[in-house]
């Protein structure tokens, strides 16, 4: 049955606070390193290699065991099963056998009474290195024909013809910086050992199932006999999507050889040596257009650095190419995607999941032809923009997308034109200081490509007092799921809010889950919650319906009651009558995302469900003396559908835009030359922090904006896209950075527009080319 | 002779908390967090940076008691002997409303994962106790030392800025620092004793007096001395930094005052940086900004002006302005006081004139002279905590646009922040108006040698210092060249 258009909902759609927020801010919200340990429990660290890139053959544990307080140390022989925690491919050891390949990757596990002494003795790991020649950045794999995985391309039409004979001309250079996801809650695991070898595992996971299995191979052990749990983490953004296996399954493995509880907690410098982050991408590109800036014609390659090891690095890649038309119509295009290996720790999943890579790469792309055409960005973002009856260059439809409305809506409510008037006369009589403005939107595809993902179960329980517990296979990393998923079962139950709690996720529970990414999560396990609630309450319907002789059609359940006819009685009385009369009060709910077609590395198809949109409208300053800058407002319309939670909606994003903005302005992970990581703690890598959220900031939801998709309740998928709104900052430090230029010119600044990058842009636009 | 005494107590929520099991480098959070169940106070870095730690300290101030947020993480256990500790399961004990601070964030969506958000709770409900309702630019001073990854900070500004209009609870309001009880109790934990401890090889000490501080250090010339613990706690977390013998300043009887009198403005060691610059800026306005970038409120409250100088790196922000208002230290020992100027005080990378067994036991300022003007300005990636990558402070008489008793010195600029001297004295006497631009940058790259790190390239340094003096300039000849941070967005 499709959800209506339009709605009359009463508990979704409304801005409820978060699930948890009463024991956030009392400091009891139990998070994995919370929960009191039993007695004799032990404490692990990782000893991780020095070197980029090395042989070994022996490690010598001598000063590590001899440390106080430990009671033993883990090397690659101890793993019974498989030394593996790579979810595609199987080329992530737990422990680095003879080779490491990358500085940060862990070659032993050291085990002791206490957290401190377990980390202070891994310091003392010792090993025959033979440093090994590092290839360290993207130029350099590139020269050295350094592929972790096969190019890829996608194409339509014939770009090369097209560019032959485009009237305008463009070649451009483009480098994007990496991020460190920089959960609060750094990795962390405790095991507990079960019976009949069996293990029972705490993690701070986005992927539950994944961990299960990787458990039991490394373990020599069925599915059945792991058991891993998550109630909630301290913040995730796709770091705790394939990252969370590596710390779980060492934890099992150390409970197993000991046979005791084990903790590993990475500390926050361990966390980020050792711990996969965004992909750093460089981006080449030729295009034409006609000499009002539409794109005709666009060929571009994206060069990104995967690490050591696959991980994620396909899908990232993919979604990358599959988003490199952003909002933006291409009439012939051919995207070549490198995947380059480099011993450097293994790039992951963060949240936008290489779409932001490849819709900044566009949005540059568009930049540089409006500066050099002389004409306003925005106008010639405007002139590319789809219209309804266009197709992706994977021939995917975005008539449901509503871009044009929603950027048209956002110039016009955020005033682009005044602002760029006065902005304009601004900067011709300030010599110092200059303003920059842009506007963006955010085109972003809903649904895992890998098409098995899209799906999710549920068990539902009602408890003879009327309570109700539901199991679904989604995490809550404090994007609100929970809340979420609390909502529409207490919408389909006509029962208060506070009757449902949702139980921790539990591989036990709800078998086979999908990560809790790809903004996926209410979408599927949403709807298996409302299907498991929906099969209950019809269940409690015919019951009602025989007990006071009436059709099922004159039964409502609303605010805790149930009205039968002119009967009324309160849920609890229903159920409570229910359960006496033997009726099941327990039920389960399956979803699977309908209408997707889509062959993996295929690139044409219907790889997405739909799409979720947004435009944002950013106003900067800079210091051209020093290359600082600030974000003086954000104005920001943003489409998720008929939100499930307006107040969670707008927390998405506005912490996404944040995020976003971080990326592209301060985040910035430096390498030494021996490929160490030199910005490995919040003393050097520097996330936003309070001030940098402008005072002048208008977030608002599109109004009246059901998905057209049947999704729950006619909502969108609300995590990642908002990211991507980060990209008008970006633009708009380009945009003063023009400010300075004399002549039509490309801006030529990276991403991260640090302020050193910023000064330099500065100083070339100055001199004259 | 003092007695001594190696159990650590503090109190906690009324009722004084005894550890007796401890060493040296146990810090605050893992005893909170494993002994005493306070798992709300999260670690989010073990080094200062997040905030995630943070909880309230409460010590007799003026006849109150004053509680200001710290880092728990970095917070030495022994430091708070003494001390009343507020966490945030103290906002609400069972059975009681929710703090204001609580409700607000609740009621303004302020949390999403919520691992941030104890520490948030604690930084704001410092803010709450004092007097006044905080405005914006006090909220975003007082938050500056938490970080939150989730929410973009929009919602927990709001919470900020409404927290005053809800009701207040009988717990922890805006009197709660004049309660005699709460003094009388914190008193009552002082029975006039001395903390030592000696634990495997390792000795911890709190002297009471400066005689008895002196007679640690003659007798252990290698003691590590602690003020605040902002960079000691740092090395002891991350790079198990574990001294012989710490030897704690903060209970020293005299060196905690500030005294100005119509010359000087003397800074004791164990004055706190927060304490230092409301006085300095008292006297300096143009030091507010600087002051309140220094670090965050948690580091500004525990960490010492004198930590700052005799850690002495070569971007500590205070070095830079010290040396162009030409302060000068006393360097104590059993042998006496010797009073040096700051200038020349640093001979190297992170070397100075301080012999073994001295300790800075007060920094002296002079009081500006009529006409004089000063700038100081940081350059870092994020305006709030954030190391500089350079500073500069600049400090001169100006009269009828001529500049006379120059200072001018950078951080960030070689292996110890200096006075650009040639430079000085190349700009005494000079017409504002004439101060030439290129000159100033040749007179640079002769003086200044900056390293490339990964805060920025050399050339960036070079070319940022050039800026921060040109602003300066600019701004003392009257054409403000405008700041970004002053700006409002266009309407
Ligand atoms: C998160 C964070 C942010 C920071 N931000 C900044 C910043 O923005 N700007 C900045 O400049 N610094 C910053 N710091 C560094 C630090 O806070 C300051 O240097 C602070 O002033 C140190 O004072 P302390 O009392 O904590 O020093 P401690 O850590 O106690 O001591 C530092 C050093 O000085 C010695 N010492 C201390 N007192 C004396 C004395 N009286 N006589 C002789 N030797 C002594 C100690 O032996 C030690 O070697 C930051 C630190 C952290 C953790
Ligand atoms: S844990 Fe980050 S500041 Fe203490
Ligand atoms: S709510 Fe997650 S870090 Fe602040």
């Amino acid at each position: 049955m499709n959800a209506p258009l339009s709605r009359t909902n009463t508990c979704v759609g409304q801005a409820i606070q978060h699930e948890s927020a009463h024991l956030h801010v009392t400091g009891h919200a139990h998070y994995t390193a919370d929960v009191p340990l039993p007695a004799g429990a032990l404490h692990a660290a990782i000893a991780y290699s020095p070197h980029a890139h090395a042989r070994f053959s022996t490690i010598d544990c001598t000063d590590m065991l001899a440390a106080p307080e430990v009671v033993g140390v883990l090397t690659a022989r101890d793993i019974p099963g498989q030394n593996n925690y790579g979810g595609i491919r199987p080329d992530d050891p737990l422990l680095a056998e003879t080779l490491v390949e990358y500085a940060g990757q862990p070659v032993c596990l050291v085990v002791a009474d206490s957290h401190l002494a377990a980390r202070r003795a891994a310091r003392k790991l010792s090993a025959n290195w033979q440093p090994l020649a590092a290839i360290l950045d993207i130029d350099s794999a590139l020269a050295a024909d350094s592929f972790l995985l096969p190019t890829e391309t996608l194409v339509r039409g014939d770009a090369d013809a097209a560019l032959a004979i485009a009237p305008r001309h463009f070649s451009g250079q483009f480098e994007m910086g990496g991020q460190e996801h920089f959960y609060l809650e750094g990795q962390v695991a405790v095991a507990i050992p079960d019976d009949d070898k069996g293990v029972c595992i705490r993690s701070s996971t986005q992927h539950p199932s994944e961990i299960q299995h990787i458990v039991a191979h490394a373990l020599c052990l069925s599915a059945s006999q792991v058991t891993v749990q998550c109630r909630r983490m301290g913040g995730a953004f796709g770091g705790k999507e394939s990252q969370a296996a590596l710390v779980a399954t060492l934890a099992a493995l150390a409970a197993r050889h000991f046979g005791r509880t084990v903790s590993l907690r990475l500390d926050r410098d361990d966390d980020m040596l050792i711990t996969g982050k965004r992909h750093d991408f460089r981006v080449r590109y030729q295009a034409g257009t006609d000499a009002a800036g539409h794109l005709l014609a666009l060929d571009i390659e994206l060069a990104s650095r995967c690490g050591y090891s696959a991980d994620l690095s396909g899908p990232v890649n993919d979604r990358a190419m599959l988003h490199i038309d952003n909002a933006y119509w291409l009439p012939a295009v051919r995207v070549t995607s490198h995947r380059l290996k480099t011993h450097t720790v293994s790039n992951t999943a963060f949240r936008g999941f290489g779409g932001p890579q490849g819709m900044l790469a566009i949005e540059a792309v568009l930049d540089d032809i409006a500066r050099q055409l002389g004409i306003d960005p925005w106008t010639v973002r405007r002139r590319n923009l789809y219209q309804p009856h266009q197709h992706t260059p994977y021939g995917m439809s975005v008539e449901g997308a509503p871009l044009a409305r929603l950027v048209d809506t956002l110039a016009e409510d955020g005033r682009y034109a005044d602002k760029r008037r006065a902005i304009d006369a601004f900067n011709a009589a300030s010599p110092y200081v200059k303003r920059g403005l842009a506007l963006t939107p955010v085109k972003f595809g809903i649904s895992f490509t890998a098409t098995h993902y899209n799906q999710a179960g549920a068990l539902l329980h009602i408890y003879t007092d009327g309570s109700v517990l539901i199991h679904h296979g989604g995490t809550e990393m404090g994007q609100g799921l929970f809340t979420k998923i609390a909502q529409i079962v207490a919408e389909e139950l006509g029962i208060h809010i506070d009757r449902v709690r949702v139980s921790a996720t539990d591989t036990a529970k709800v078998p086979n889950t999908s990560a809790t990414a790809a903004s996926s999560g209410s979408d599927l396990n949403g709807q298996a919650a409302a299907a498991a609630a929906k099969c209950l309450r019809s269940r409690l319907e015919a019951f009602a319906a025989t007990r006071f002789g009436v059709s099922t059609d004159d039964i409502r359940f609303a605010n805790d009651d149930v009205f039968a006819g002119a009967h009324v009685l309160s849920f609890e009385e229903l159920v409570k009558a229910a359960y006496f009369a033997r009726i099941q009060l327990f039920a389960t709910g399956y979803y699977a995302t309908p209408d997707l077609a889509y062959e993996k590395g295929s690139f044409q198809g219907r790889p997405f469900y739909y799409f979720a949109c947004g435009a944002a409208l950013a106003e900067v300053a800079v210091d051209t003396l020093t290359g600082e800058m600030r974000t003086l407002s954000l104005d920001v319309l943003h489409d998720a559908g008929h939100s499930l939670n307006p107040a969670l909606d707008i927390g998405q994003i506005e912490g996404g835009l944040m995020q976003g903005l971080g990326w592209l302005t301060m985040e910035q992970l430096v390498w030494k030359n021996d490929g160490t990581l030199a910005t490995h703690a919040p003393s050097t890598y520097k996330i936003p922090s309070a001030r940098d959220w402008p005072e002048a900031s208008r977030i608002r939801l599109l109004q009246h904006a059901p998905n057209q998709a049947d999704t729950i309740h006619r909502s969108k998928a609300i995590g990642e896209p908002p990211f991507m709104l980060g990209m008008a900052v970006f633009f708009a430090v380009r945009d003063a950075v023009a400010a300075c230029a004399s002549e039509h010119c490309s801006v030529s600044l990276n991403a991260p527009a640090t302020e050193e990058a910023i000064l330099v842009a500065v100083q070339k636009a100055r001199t004259p080319q | 002779m003092t007695h001594n005494r190696s159990t650590v107590r503090f109190l906690l929520d009324g009722k004084v908390v005894e550890i007796q099991q401890w060493m040296p480098t146990t810090m605050l959070l893992p005893v909170l967090r494993e002994q005493l169940g306070r798992t709300g106070c999260k670690e989010g870095c073990a080094e200062g940076d997040c905030g995630a730690c943070t909880v309230l300290v409460g010590r007799e101030h003026h006849g109150q008691v004053r509680y200001q947020s710290v880092n728990a993480c970095i917070r030495p256990l022994a430091l708070v002997d003494g001390c009343e500790v507020v966490t945030v399961e103290s906002l609400a004990p069972a059975g009681m409303p929710l703090h204001p601070v609580q409700q607000a964030l609740i009621q303004h969506h302020a949390s999403q994962c919520g691992f941030c958000t104890p520490g948030i709770a604690m930084s704001l409900a410092g803010r709450y106790l004092e007097a006044g309702r905080p405005d914006r630019p006090q909220v975003l001073s007082c938050l500056s030392g938490n970080l939150c990854r989730c929410t973009g900070y929009r919602p927990i500004v709001d919470a900020a800025l409404a927290m005053d209009d809800y009701p207040p609870t009988s717990h922890w309001n805006k009197l709660s620092g004049c309660e005699p009880s709460k003094l009388a109790a914190i008193r009552a934990l002082d029975d006039g004793t001395t903390l030592v401890q000696e634990s495997a090889g390792h000795i911890f000490v709190a002297p009471r007096t400066q005689a008895e501080l002196s007679g640690w250090l003659a007798n252990h010339p290698d003691a590590t001395l602690v003020g605040g613990a902002t960079d000691i706690g740092v090395a002891i977390n991350k790079a198990f930094f574990a001294p012989r013998i710490l030897i704690a300043l903060l209970r020293v009887q005299g060196l905690g005052e500030i005294s100005t009198d119509a010359e000087t403005i003397n800074i004791g060691a164990s004055v706190s940086v927060a304490d230092a610059f409301t006085e300095l800026t008292t006297h300096y306005p143009e030091l507010a900004e600087l002051g309140d970038r220094f670090a965050s409120p948690p580091i500004r409250h525990a960490g010492t002006l004198a930590g700052n100088l005799a850690n002495g790196s070569p971007v500590g922000d205070a070095l830079p302005v010290l040396l162009a208002l030409d302060a000068e230290l006393s360097l104590v020992s059993v042998q006496g006081v010797r009073r040096i100027a700051l200038h020349g005080f640093y001979t190297g990378y992170r070397q100075n004139l301080l012999r073994a067994g001295e300790y800075l036991s007060a920094i002296h300022i002079p009081c500006p002279r009529p006409g004089q003007r000063i700038a100081a300005y940081k350059l870092a990636r994020r305006y709030d905590q954030d190391i500089s990558a350079v500073s500069i402070a600049f400090s001169a008489s100006v009269q009828d646009g001529c500049l006379s008793q120059v200072r001018l010195a950078f951080g960030g600029m070689a292996a110890c922040a200096k006075r650009v001297s040639e430079l000085e004295v190349a700009l005494e006497g000079a017409s504002l108006e004439r101060v030439c631009a290129a000159g100033i940058d040749t007179w640079l790259g002769q003086a200044l040698s900056p390293q490339s790190d990964h805060r920025a390239s050399a050339d960036y340094r070079m070319a940022a210092a050039s800026g921060l003096l040109r602003r300066a300039l600019q701004e003392w000849q009257g054409n403000d060249a405008g700041r970004i941070h002053h700006l409002e967005a266009t309407s």
